[in-house]
Order: C-alpha cells, then structure tokens, then sequence
C-alpha cells in the first residue's frame, strides 16, 4: 500500500470503527431498554405487559428475578412443575416469599443447574423439586440455558448485565423489540414472572387450543414421555452430588422431591417399552438417597405422585372424558388444582385424596411398587380399549403436538 | 476462547492489541536511545507479551495442558539448538530422538484410545468375549497435531542446516502464535519468525488495520452466517442410525461439505485478518479448493500448508517420484493415509485417507494413460463429487454409518418426497415411478438452511475467494496469481463504501453470534 493510501485507510478503519460501534450500541441500548422478553425486570411495570404464548428465555428472566426476589421457598422441575404448582400458596406456606424457578424443557441437569443457582443468590428455606423418571438423564434440554447463565461466581448482576447486553445483539429480539414497539408483539397472556414463576393458564389454554385440543395433544404428549433417556446412573449420581450439595448450603433447608403425577397412561407407556424395571429402580434410588441424607442431618423427603391413583386415573377425552380434562392439560402437564394437592400432601393443607400420594423410604418402597403393579394390571383388565390405545400410539411415528 | 465469542473480540483482542502497541512503541523507543541489555529485553517485549497472551488464550482452554505445550515448545527448541551444533551421525540420532520424542507425544494424546480400542474390539471379534485392555480415556489437547507438525518442520529443517539463530522467545511466539495455534495454518518457521523480530511490526499502522479487520470480517462471515447456517442440515443426516433417504442424504451431504470448507477456511481468514493486525503474514490456505478440476489441484488449493507439510516432510521423505512409478504411487497412498490419520484417530479417518490417495493413483494413471483433460466442467464436477464421497467417511461417526449414507446417495434407503408433493404422484406415476411421500425428517425445508446452501455453493464456485478479493494488498505470504481482469469490481480497496460494507456485515455477524459455535478443525 503506498504512502498515498494512508488517509483513506486512516478513514477507513474510522468509519469502519464508528458504524460498527454506533449500530450496535444503538441496537444494545434498544433492545435493553424495551427488553421485550424481560430478561432482567423484577418489581417492574413491565412485568404485566401482556405477550404472545410462546414465552421466549423465560429462564433467562427467572434466574434474575430469583437473584432479585430472593423468596424463602422455590419450585424447581420443568413444565409439569412450572405449570402445576401455584406460587399463590399462602396457606401453606403462610407470609413466606414463593417463587416458582421450574422452567419448561429443563432435563434433570438444567434443573440441577436451577437449583443451585437458587440456593446461591436466595435465601432458600424450602424447595419443592418436581422429578420424573423419563426426564431424568443428563441429555441437555430444551430451557435454553446458555453458558454463563447459571455460573457460580461473583458480582451476579455484572456478569448478568454483560450476558443480557450480549443477548440484545441478535436479529431475533431486534425484530421482537420493534414488534413491540410497533403493537404487532402479540398480547395473549401474562408473563410467568407477573405471577412469580408459574405459567400464566391462559398461555397453557391457548397453546393447547392451539394444537387442536386436549384429546390431540395426548398421543404426541405420550410419545414424548416415552421417548425419554431416563433414568440414567450418571444422572442419579449427578442428582446425589447435588443434594448433597444443597444439604451442606444450608442447615435449615427442607427439600420436597416429588414424583410428577404425569397421567396413568403414561405409567404404561413405561411399561409397554420395557422402562418398568428402570423406573422401579430409580423409585427405590431416590428414596434410598433421601433416607441417607436424612441420617446426614439434612431434611430431605421423596414422594411419589404418579402410578394409578384417583387423580392420574382420570378419564381422557378418547374415552369418555370431557373435551378438557378436570386435573391435566394433557397426559404429562396436571393443572394446579393438582399441584395445590399435592403442596397439601407435602406440608398440610387443604385435603388430598387418601391414595394420592405416597412418602417413598426403604420401607414404604416394597409395598408401594407392589400396589402400583396390581393397579396397573388391574386397570389393564379393566380397561383394555385404554390399554390397546397405549400400545397402539407406541406403534405409530413420532408425532409433533 | 473461540474467535466468534464476544470474549475474544471485546476483551482478549483490544487488550493484546494495546500492550502489544504500547510495548512496541516502548521498544522503538528505547532502540533509539541506547543498546544494552535492558534496552534488548525491551525490544524481545511485544514478542514476549504477544507470547505470553498466546499461551493465555491456549490455557483458557484447558489450563491443564499448558506445561504439556510450554514443555513441548521448551524441549524441540532444545533440540533444534543441539541438532544445529552437532555433526555427522549424532547430529542425525539426535534428530532422530527429536522426531520420536514428538511423534510418541502425538501417539499416545492423540492414539492411544484408538489403538486399544482397535485392539479390544479385534479381540472382541476373535474370541467374542470382552476387551483385553482397560479403556485408556485420554483427553486430546487442543491444537496438539498443529503444534506437533510446526515443531518437527523446525527440528528436520535444524538437521538440514536450514535454521538460522533464533530466539528462544520468537520460537515461543512461533509455536504458540494465538491466531494459529488451535487450526492452523501450518506455520513455518522460515516465513514467521524473522516477521516477528522485525520492529516494523512493532509499529501500529492503519493499513495492516483496515486489511486485517476486513479479511477477517469476511472469515467471520463465513463461520457464522454460513457454515453454521448450514450445521443443522447436516448433523441429523450423519446422526448414528439416521437412514437417510436419497434427498436427506444429498442435502446433508452436501451441506456439509459447504459447511466444512466455509468454517475452515472462515477460520483460515480469521487467522489471517488477526495476524495482520500485529503487522505479521500468514500463509494461504485455502485457494477456492471446490473449483478444482483434478485432485492434485484440489489438494494444492485445501489445507494448503498441510498438504505442503505433507508434501515436504512425508512424501519426498519416503522417496516422492524419484524410484519409478510404482514407487510414487505407494508413496502417494501412504502419505495420504497418514494424512488421514493426523486428521483424527479412526477408522472413518484411515478410509478418507486411503480415497483421496487411491484418487490421486487413479488421477495419475489416467493422465499417463489419456492426457490432462481439457473439457470445461467435467472434470471439476467429477473431482468435487470424490471429494464429496470422501468427505461421508470424514464426517461420519462409524463407517457403518458412513456406508449407509453412501448408499443413500444412491437410493439404497429408499426416496421418499415431501408429504406437500403428494398431488404431484399422479405425474410421477405417469413415468412408472411411485415414490413414497412419507415427508423429509432429517432437513428443515422451511429454515434458512437451504437457501444458504444455494447461497454458499454460488460464493464456492462461482465467486472469487478472500485472497482474490484482497489481492492487490497482499493478504498473504505468497502472492497468487489471478487472470487479468478477471472480477475487478470485488476488488477491495480502502473506499468509504468498502468500510461501510464491512461494517454492516460485521455487525450482521454480532447478531449471528449468540449461538457461539466450535470451529469443525479444532478436534483434530
């Protein structure tokens, strides 16, 4: 490059410098202004806009606002969690701060990953951990947890700011940000953090509408649960580090696992692949590292929900049941009339059914697994169309709901 | 640290840049004043702190394989000195030494797992029981096979009498060169280390700024909006037990063979663009490979430092053309199966390997036999469809799964077509063919994926290339030759409207950043 070059290199580099610094922290500032998917809103009016169903990043505003919020008591789990148990609990859990931190598509890791972060940045007192077996392996999930998201370290909300300026330069919030600010942004429903953590029923009622309903949600709902690595080894020891982990954070800590109460159906769907057995294991894995840790001093208790009791047994809409179903949006999501129930078995309150509900320990385990086998084969007599449903949609290609 | 993280371009790079700027100013400075040894440590500073945060950016990867590098760099310049100041048979023992020093370093990272695996299942097969050795678990270090090669070119070039005195602290810099230290290029020490002794680099200009930011704006491109744009329709198709069909297995392949090259070679660029913003060159490496119209061409345009390591220090080695013809062609498979293997330890890898050696056989024989084809697109055509073939075995996971796709590419899993054609099967039935229209699987035909790929096999064989666009400013070491006239207006030159371009695309890559993505070359 000759000497004659050198001020319009000198002007290039410039302006080169200058365009590129001005869009993106116009682009930036924009976009973290509106933050359209409110990444980092706690106590903010923001909170209440509506959005459309599709809740974006929603772990992303959920691990800022537990930073900010710092409640006594934390839901931890993916959808079935996030959807089925109400923060709005004061009955049981009278003038203590909720929230729930479960996150939809959260494999066990991402969970793990939830719950220590929780125990980090709060001041936890209870955590209620929804768990279930095909879920249960170390394959990553769908909750879009990004690296650096949920790192352990110092300054939290530096890092945090760093990562949302970093996130506010994509083309997919740019284009969100100026559907927002242009009113084309749908507005169908609350966020989950308006409601301090759980998934706004509306959204929940309006996807599912969107699929077609609750009856052709089920078969693909099915093929998903089945679908699932888990139970896995490296994922139980991975859950055993964890606990244990959380047990030593805190002395005063009462953790809840429980088993989701997915539909019956899906107890055969385990079944019908062969998973019975892994299930069986791991019902006795969790209660035997419960009962360890509470000979540890920590108060750690499993209950398992699921099997076939009166609540999972419900009739669904294929079979007799209405075109929505009373306790499930479809055969894994349960309502939070179950989660309210299920907070009762857990810590008092109002009334669950009698077989709803089962503590797991060394020696509840053996009796627990044989009535589960007698109702499963019991319920196979009497109703076999459910049963060749079952066996059936195991049969068919994967369907997307 | 990847060069498309937010980490790298807003942190590591403006802070190496500035110490280096600022001690190299210091430098000039005191060289100007005075000459002693304080003044000569002052000069060797923007070396040892470019050094320094070479070794940083290899550590942040896994900190626990920095004394291997730091221990591998320290012991072949050891070696280099002593070869250089022996004579006769010691001098060649201990090259010898130096070499199997090197190569066992490579055999046990970077082979050991592969061997005992190899072992275990072969006694699997004999006697159907289970593995005779204990699976090894060894972790690969990052770059182990680049910085391997680099320092056994510097140790047969000490025995050759090739190496001048070098400094120990430009040996480091050589070696560890942050630009080129995870995927190359293959460096060599006779085009790099009088670069980095010389002041001028030391000295901040715009210049190698505007030409080092655009080149590697365009690297940048080519990862992020295209190479991994493409990802996604590759990766399901090569998934163990995928069975793609005829159209899957096309585009799959297909987008990986796009794929590879636009990451590699956007990795090349990027390296190149970095490197120029210290005021240092760095060799080609990528010459538009896919225009091709032989395979010794291809192999002159892809990887092009490899394949001249290669070249120079394994196939003249084992004799290149000098003892006939049946000679040359073993020489030319076995260097091409080595090749493969210092790819990746694997049996898909020793089949690439043995292919493109065995097409340089056939390419050989065939213009012994017929002459150098003249014909206009055949033989282009012809050459990228083997490298395309080749590449099945390169990418997929297990040969099983290698064959089964090769198959596919030819219907061996059946065709099925999308379940929107469906109105169209009374046409095909009028031509006695009934496909199936059970739906694609694998390919998202409604993402950015496919036009993409459209997109990137127009810039792949029809577009000039980033050496062509900056060609008039010398982007690399070497100077390629390009035909008069030939695209003129994709000449870059430093206008308003060039930095204007590069800045939109630049940005356009920040926004494309989120998914930060590994580069394809790193595992090897």
């Amino acid at each position: 490059m000759d000497a004659a070059d050198q001020p319009r290199v000198r002007s290039y580099v410039t302006l080169f410098g200058a365009v590129a610094a001005a869009a993106l922290a116009i682009v930036a500032a924009l976009n973290y202004l509106v933050d359209p998917y409110l990444l980092h809103q706690w106590d903010s009016p923001l909170l209440q806009r509506l959005r459309p169903t599709h809740e974006k990043l929603s772990v992303w505003g959920k691990t800022y606002a537990v930073a900010r919020y710092r409640p006594a008591v934390v839901y931890i789990g993916n959808s079935r969690t996030e959807m089925g148990l109400s923060a709005d609990a004061d009955e049981v859990f009278p003038g203590q701060s909720v929230f729930n931190s479960a996150v939809s598509g959260a494999s066990i890791g991402d969970a793990m990953q939830l719950a220590r972060h929780a125990a980090r940045v709060s001041r936890i007192d209870t955590m209620v951990w929804g768990l279930d077996a095909p879920s249960f392996s170390m394959e990553p999930g769908s909750a879009g947890i990004e690296p650096g998201l949920l790192e352990a370290g110092p300054a939290f909300f530096v890092r945090r700011a760093l990562l949302n300026i970093k996130r506010s330069l994509t083309l997919d919030m740019t284009q969100d940000t100026l559907r927002l600010l242009s009113g084309s942004y749908g507005q169908i429903c609350r966020s989950s953090l308006a409601l301090y953590g759980q998934r706004d029923q509306r959204c929940v009622s309006d996807r599912i509408h969107g699929w077609g309903g609750t009856a052709k949600a089920m078969i693909p709902r099915l093929q998903e649960f089945g679908a699932g690595a888990g139970p896995t080894p490296r994922a139980l020891q991975a859950f055993d580090a964890t606990v244990g982990e959380l047990c030593r954070s805190s002395t005063h800590l009462r953790l809840r696992l429980y088993i989701n109460p997915t539909h019956a159906m899906t107890m055969d769907v385990l079944y019908y692949r062969g998973r019975w057995a892994d299930m069986e294991r791991w019902q006795g894995d969790l209660a035997a590292l419960a009962e360890r840790y509470r000979q540890q001093g920590c108060d750690v208790r499993v209950h398992d929900f699921s099997g076939f009791n009166s609540i999972t047994s419900e009739a669904i809409p294929q079979f007799g049941g209405g075109r929505e179903m009373q306790y499930y949006w479809e055969a894994s999501h349960y309502r939070d009339n179950v989660g309210r129930m299920i907070l009762a078995r857990l810590f008092g309150g109002e009334a669950a059914p009698d077989d709803f509900g089962v503590e797991l320990t060394p020696t509840t385990l053996p009796a627990h697994q044989q009535a589960m086998r007698a109702a499963r084969d019991a319920r196979h007599a009497s109703h076999p169309q459910q049963t060749a449903f079952v066996q059936h949609l195991l049969t068919l290609p994967r369907q997307q709901p | 640290m990847l060069f498309n993280s937010f980490s790298f371009l807003f942190f590591y790079l403006p802070i190496v840049l500035a110490g280096y700027f600022l001690l190299g100013r210091l430098a000039l400075a005191a060289a100007a004043t005075s000459t002693d040894t304080a003044t000569t440590l002052r000069r060797l500073a923007p070396a040892a702190w470019l050094a320094c945060a070479s070794l940083f950016f290899y550590g942040w990867w896994d900190v626990r394989y920095l004394p291997l590098l730091l221990a591998s760099i320290s012991i072949n310049y050891a070696g280099g000195r002593l070869i250089g100041a022996s004579t006769g048979a010691a001098r060649r023992r201990m090259l010898i030494a130096a070499l199997l020093l090197n190569l066992a370093l490579l055999a046990w990272y970077k082979y050991a797992n592969f061997f005992v695996d190899s072992v275990n299942a072969l006694a699997a097969m004999a006697d159907g029981g289970r593995g005779v050795w204990p699976s090894l678990d060894v972790v690969l270090p990052i770059g182990i096979s680049f910085f391997t090669f680099t320092q056994i070119a510097f140790l047969v070039d000490c025995y050759r009498g090739e190496v001048r005195e070098y400094r120990f602290i430009h040996y480091l810099l050589f070696v560890s060169y942050f630009p080129h230290l995870i995927a190359g290029p293959v460096l060599h020490h006779r085009d790099m280390m009088p670069q980095f002794a010389d002041p001028a680099s030391h000295r901040p200009q715009a210049a190698n700024f505007a030409i080092g930011l655009s080149i590697f704006v365009v690297g940048l491109a080519k990862k992020v909006l295209i190479a991994d744009t493409l990802s996604p329709l590759a990766l399901p198709v090569f998934a163990t037990g995928a069975q793609p069909t005829l159209i899957e297995a096309w585009i799959g392949v297909l987008a990986y063979t796009f794929q590879l090259y636009f990451d590699f070679s956007g990795y090349s660029d990027m390296a190149i663009g970095l490197s120029r913003l210290f005021g240092v060159k760095l060799p080609l490496n990528f010459n538009s490979p896919y225009k091709a119209c032989n395979i010794a061409e291809f192999w002159r345009r892809w990887h092009m430092t490899l394949s001249r390591f290669l070249r120079d220090y394994l196939y003249i080695a084992l004799g290149g053309s000098r003892h006939g013809e049946a000679r040359r062609y073993r020489n030319l498979l076995l260097t091409m199966l080595l090749g493969g293997l210092w790819h990746g330890a694997g049996w898909t890898f020793v089949v690439w390997g043995a292919l493109h050696g065995l097409y340089l056989v056939v390419q050989s024989g065939w213009q012994r036999a017929f002459g150098v084809s003249t014909a206009r697109w055949w033989p282009a055509a012809l050459t990228l469809f083997a490298v395309m073939l080749a590449w099945i075995f390169f990418r997929a996971p297990d040969l099983v799964t290698a064959w089964n796709i090769l198959g596919a590419l030819f219907g061996a899993n059946g065709v099925s077509l999308p379940r929107g054609a469906a109105g169209l099967a009374p046409l095909f039935a009028g031509w006695a063919w009934q496909p199936a229209f059970d739906g694609i699987r694998w390919i998202q035909l409604a993402g950015p994926g496919l036009p993409v790929l459209l997109l990137a096999m127009l810039l792949a064989l029809r577009a000039p290339n980033t050496q062509e666009i900056f060609s008039h400013y010398q982007p690399c070491i070497e100077t390629i030759l390009q035909r008069r006239g030939q695209l003129q207006r994709w000449q870059w030159r430093p206008t308003r409207r060039w930095s204007m371009g590069f800045a939109a695309l630049f940005v356009l890559c920040i926004f494309g950043m989120n998914r930060v993505t590994e580069f394809l070359y790193f595992q090897f």
